[in-house]
C-alpha cells in the first residue's frame, strides 16, 4: 500500500476510537455498552466456539441444554475461537473500534468506486460508519452490526458486475461478500438483498442486459449453498418463534412499527430515548441528505459517474422501507401506510422486527452520492470544504456519540469461583410488561458463565422471560422455598442436576429475602458469599457434584 | 502522511480523554439521586433507601444548596451514596410533608452505570404521592419540553445544512453558466 492508502484507515481508526469511547481503553475491566444485549453478546463471543457446528449448548438451558440454531450473529460464532484468545470484554470493546473503522474505510472505498476522490470520499465513510444505526448498535451492544465492511465491499463488486464492463469474476466476488454480509446479521443480509436488487434491475433493463446477466449469475455460486445451509439451520430452531406465531397480524405490525425509523428518531437521540427507549434512533446525516437532494442538478450531466442514479435510488428505496409499515412521527403515532405494510403480508415477514436496519443501505448509498456531489461542488466553490466538518460534527453532536454511551462492570462475583457444579441463579421476576429487569438478570447470569464456565439454567439468546428455561426451575423452587418445603426443593434440584443455588438476595423485597434466606440456609447452613463483581451473591451448595 | 491528516489524527486521539465519560474500574462508585418536586410543600423531607451490596443504606435528599445539591430552594432534592461498584440498586423513595401522611413514592430496581450514575425523578405529591423516573432532573412536563426542544434543535441544524448546501448548489450553477 502507498502511504496515501493508509490515510483513510488511520483517519477512520482515530475517529472510531473517539466515537466509541471509552471502548478503546475499557480493556477487560468494563464493557462499553448501555443496554443489556451487549452483555449477552459477550456470552456469544465466549460460547460461539463450543456452539459451532451443532448449535446446541449443554451448558445453558440446564439440564436439557439449549439450541441456538437461529443466532443473529453468525460472524461472532465463527470468530469466537479467535476472539477467545483475549477476554470476552476486551474482544467486545475492541470489536467496536475496529468494526467501525473497517466499515467506514470500506464505505469510503465504495464512494471512491462511484467516482469520488479523497477527501470528499470520506463523507461516505463517515455517513456509513458513524450514523444513528451504528450508534444504536453500540448503545444496545449489538457490536456485530458494526463489523460490516462486507456491505460496501459487496456494493463495489456488484457495481462492477452490473456495469458495462461486468465480468463473471465480479459476480462471484459479490456473492462472497454477500455471504459475509448475511453472516454478520440476517438484517444486513436483507439490506444487501435490497442493494442487490436496486443495482441489478436497471442493468437488466439496459442495453447490455445479456452481459450483465452473465456477470451477475456467478454470485449465486456462493449464495445458493449458503442460503440452503442457513435456512436449514433456521428451520431447526425455534428461537423467538413466538414473537410471530403467538401474535396477531396487528400485533406483529405494531411490533415492526416500533422497530422502524420514525421521523423523530431520524432527527436524533434524546436522553429519555436512551433511558426508556433502548436508544433506537436511526439518525440521518442532514448534510448527506442535503447533498443528495441537489445531486440531480450537480451530477445530472456527469456521464463519467456511472451508476450514481441507481445507487441513490436504491438508497432512497431502502430509506422508505426502513420507515416501516406506516410513516410515523414517533413509534406510537403512525400515520399513512408505506410499502413495507404490503411486504408484511408475505409469510414470515414478521421476523423483520427492525426495518430501521435497512437504513444501512441509505447510509452507504447516500454517503457515496453525497461524496460525489461535494466533490463536484468543490471544483467551483471552495466553501464546499465546510461540509466535511459538518458530517463529522453530526456524527458527534447530532448522533451524540460517545456522550450517550455508558459502561458496565466487567468483573464477575468471586463466589462463583468457589461454588461447584451446575448453577441455578435465583433472581426475582418482574411481571411488569416491558420491564427490562428480567433481561438484565438473564444477561448477568450468562455473562458470569463466561468466567465460571459451569452449566446454568438460562437460554442466553431468548428475549422473553416466558420462554427462558430458567423459569421452569426457578419458579417451582421459589414457591417451594416460600412454603418452607426444603426437602422438596432439594429433591427437585438434585433431580435436575443442580449443585449450587446462586441467590441474589438484594433484588428481593425484605420480607421475601428473609423468607428465602431462612429456607436456603436449611439446605446449606454455611453458604459462601461475595460482594465484588457488582453484586451481592450467596452460593448455597444443594447437592453433590456429579 | 502529510501533516494536516497527522494533525487531525493526533487531535482526535487526544480529544476523547477530555470529552468522554471517565471509566475507573475498581474505583468507588458514586450514585447521585435527585428528585424534583412539583410545587413547594412545607417541610417536605425526602430520603432514598437503597440495598447496596447486601447492606441497607439511606440518604436524606436535601435542597439546601450544599453539595451535592446545587441551589437551595429550587425544589431539586439531592443526595449521594458512594461505595464499591454495584450493577443495580433496589431503590425506595420515601418522604414526609406537612398535611401529607408519610409516603413511599417510588420502589424499583435501578441499573447503575459502572462510571457512576445520576438517577432522577419527578415527584408529584398528589394522592397518593408518586415519583416518576425521568432522564433529566426536571419535572415531567419539562422533560417532555426538553425532549421536544432537543428534536427541534436537530431539525434546526438540518435546516441549516440544507440551506448551506442549497446555497452551494445555487452558486455552483451560477458559476457553471
Amino acid at each position: 500500500m502507498t502511504r496515501r492508502a493508509w490515510v483513510a484507515p488511520l483517519f477512520f481508526l482515530a475517529l472510531a476510537i473517539a466515537w466509541t469511547w471509552p471502548a478503546a481503553i475499557a480493556g477487560s475491566d468494563a464493557l462499553a455498552v448501555r443496554h443489556f444485549d451487549g452483555i449477552g453478546v459477550v456470552w456469544m463471543i465466549d460460547a460461539g466456539a463450543r456452539l459451532f457446528p451443532g448449535m446446541v449448548d449443554p451448558l445453558t438451558g440446564w439440564p436439557d441444554g439449549a439450541e441456538y440454531h437461529r443466532p443473529e450473529q453468525w460472524l461472532l460464532v465463527l470468530l469466537s475461537p479467535l476472539l477467545r484468545v483475549v477476554s470476552g470484554p476486551l474482544a467486545f470493546n475492541l470489536l467496536q473500534v475496529l468494526g467501525i473503522a473497517a466499515s467506514a474505510t470500506a464505505a469510503e472505498a465504495f464512494a471512491r468506486r462511484l467516482g469520488a476522490r479523497a477527501p470528499w470520499s470520506y463523507i461516505g465513510g463517515v455517513a456509513f460508519g458513524f450514523n444513528g444505526i451504528a450508534a444504536t448498535a453500540l448503545l444496545e451492544g449489538h457490536v456485530y452490526h458494526v463489523i460490516d465492511p462486507w456491505l460496501p465491499l459487496f456494493g463495489i463488486a456488484w457495481l462492477d458486475a452490473t456495469g458495462p464492463n461486468g465480468r463473471p469474476a465480479h459476480g462471484l466476488l459479490a456473492g462472497a461478500w454477500f455471504v459475509l454480509t448475511a453472516l454478520t446479521t440476517a438484517y444486513l443480509g436483507i439490506a444487501a438483498g435490497v442493494l442487490a436488487l436496486g443495482l441489478a434491475l436497471p442493468a437488466l433493463w439496459g442495453r447490455h442486459r445479456a452481459r450483465a446477466l452473465l456477470a451477475m449469475l456467478p454470485a449465486l455460486l456462493p449464495i445458493v449453498p449458503f442460503a440452503a445451509w442457513y435456512l436449514h439451520g433456521y428451520a431447526q430452531g425455534s428461537l423467538n418463534a413466538g414473537l410471530v406465531t403467538d401474535r396477531t397480524a396487528a400485533d406483529v405490525a405494531a411490533a415492526v412499527q416500533v422497530g422502524s425509523a420514525s421521523l423523530v428518531s431520524l432527527a436524533g437521540g434524546t436522553p429519555e430515548l436512551d433511558r426508556a427507549g433502548h436508544s433506537v434512533a436511526a439518525t440521518l446525516s442532514a448534510t448527506v441528505l442535503a447533498l443528495c437532494l441537489v445531486s440531480p442538478w450537480v451530477l445530472g450531466s456527469g456521464a463519467r459517474l456511472f451508476g450514481w442514479r441507481r445507487v441513490l435510488g436504491t438508497g432512497a428505496v431502502a430509506l422508505v422501507l426502513s420507515l416501516g409499515p406506516r410513516l410515523a412521527l414517533d413509534a406510537l403515532h403512525p400515520t399513512f401506510p408505506l410499502p413495507m405494510s404490503a411486504l408484511l403480508e408475505l409469510p414470515g415477514a414478521g421476523y423483520l422486527r427492525f426495518p430501521l436496519r435497512l437504513g444501512w443501505v441509505w447510509a452507504l448509498c447516500g454517503g457515496a452520492v453525497a461524496s460525489c456531489v461535494a466533490q463536484a461542488l468543490a471544483t467551483r466553490i471552495p466553501a464546499t470544504g465546510a461540509v466535511l466538518g459538518f458530517v463529522v460534527f453530526e456524527a458527534f453532536f447530532i448522533v451524540g456519540m460517545p456522550f450517550r454511551q455508558q459502561t458496565q462492570i466487567g468483573a464477575v462475583p468471586s463466589v462463583y469461583a468457589e461454588a461447584s457444579g451446575p448453577v441455578l441463579d435465583l433472581y426475582p421476576v418482574s411481571e411488569a410488561d416491558g420491564d427490562d429487569v428480567n433481561s438484565w438478570f438473564k444477561a448477568w447470569a450468562c455473562y458470569y458463565q463466561t468466567v465460571h464456565r459451569r452449566p446454568i439454567a438460562d437460554h442466553c439468546l431468548e428475549t422473553t422471560w416466558a420462554r427462558n428455561p430458567r423459569r421452569r426451575v426457578s419458579e417451582p423452587v421459589t414457591a417451594l422455598l416460600f412454603a418452607g418445603d426444603t426437602t422438596a426443593v432439594r429433591a427437585l434440584l438434585v433431580d435436575q442436576g443442580f449443585v449450587t443455588v446462586a441467590f441474589h438476595p438484594d433484588f428481593y423485597t425484605p420480607a421475601d429475602r428473609a423468607a428465602l434466606t431462612d429456607a436456603l440456609t436449611t439446605l446449606d447452613p454455611a453458604p459462601r458469599a461475595s460482594t465484588d463483581g457488582g453484586e451481592h451473591v450467596v452460593a448455597y451448595a444443594v447437592g453433590d457434584v456429579p | 502522511m502529510s501533516s494536516p491528516p497527522l494533525l487531525l489524527v493526533t487531535l482526535l486521539l487526544t480529544a476523547p480523554a477530555v470529552a468522554a465519560p471517565e471509566t475507573r474500574p475498581g474505583a468507588e462508585q458514586a450514585v447521585r439521586f435527585e428528585v424534583v418536586s412539583i410545587g413547594a410543600f412545607p417541610a417536605l423531607r425526602l430520603s432514598v433507601t437503597a440495598r447496596w451490596l447486601g447492606e441497607d443504606r439511606a440518604v436524606d435528599l436535601r435542597d439546601d444548596g450544599v453539595a451535592p445539591d446545587r441551589l437551595a430552594g429550587d425544589h431539586h432534592y439531592t443526595g449521594e451514596l458512594v461505595g464499591e461498584p454495584v450493577r443495580a440498586l433496589p431503590v425506595r423513595i420515601s418522604g414526609t410533608a406537612d398535611g401529607i401522611a408519610p409516603f413511599v413514592a417510588y420502589t424499583s430496581i435501578e441499573k447503575v452505570a459502572a462510571e457512576g450514575d445520576h438517577l432522577t425523578w419527578s415527584l408529584d405529591l398528589g394522592d397518593p404521592p408518586d415519583a416518576r423516573r425521568v432522564a433529566l432532573a426536571q419535572l415531567t412536563r419539562s422533560v417532555m419540553a426538553s425532549e421536544m426542544s432537543w428534536v427541534a434543535a436537530t431539525i434546526g441544524w438540518a435546516n441549516f445544512a440544507l440551506i448551506y448546501v442549497a446555497w452551494l448548489g445555487q452558486r455552483w450553477l451560477r458559476e457553471r453558466r
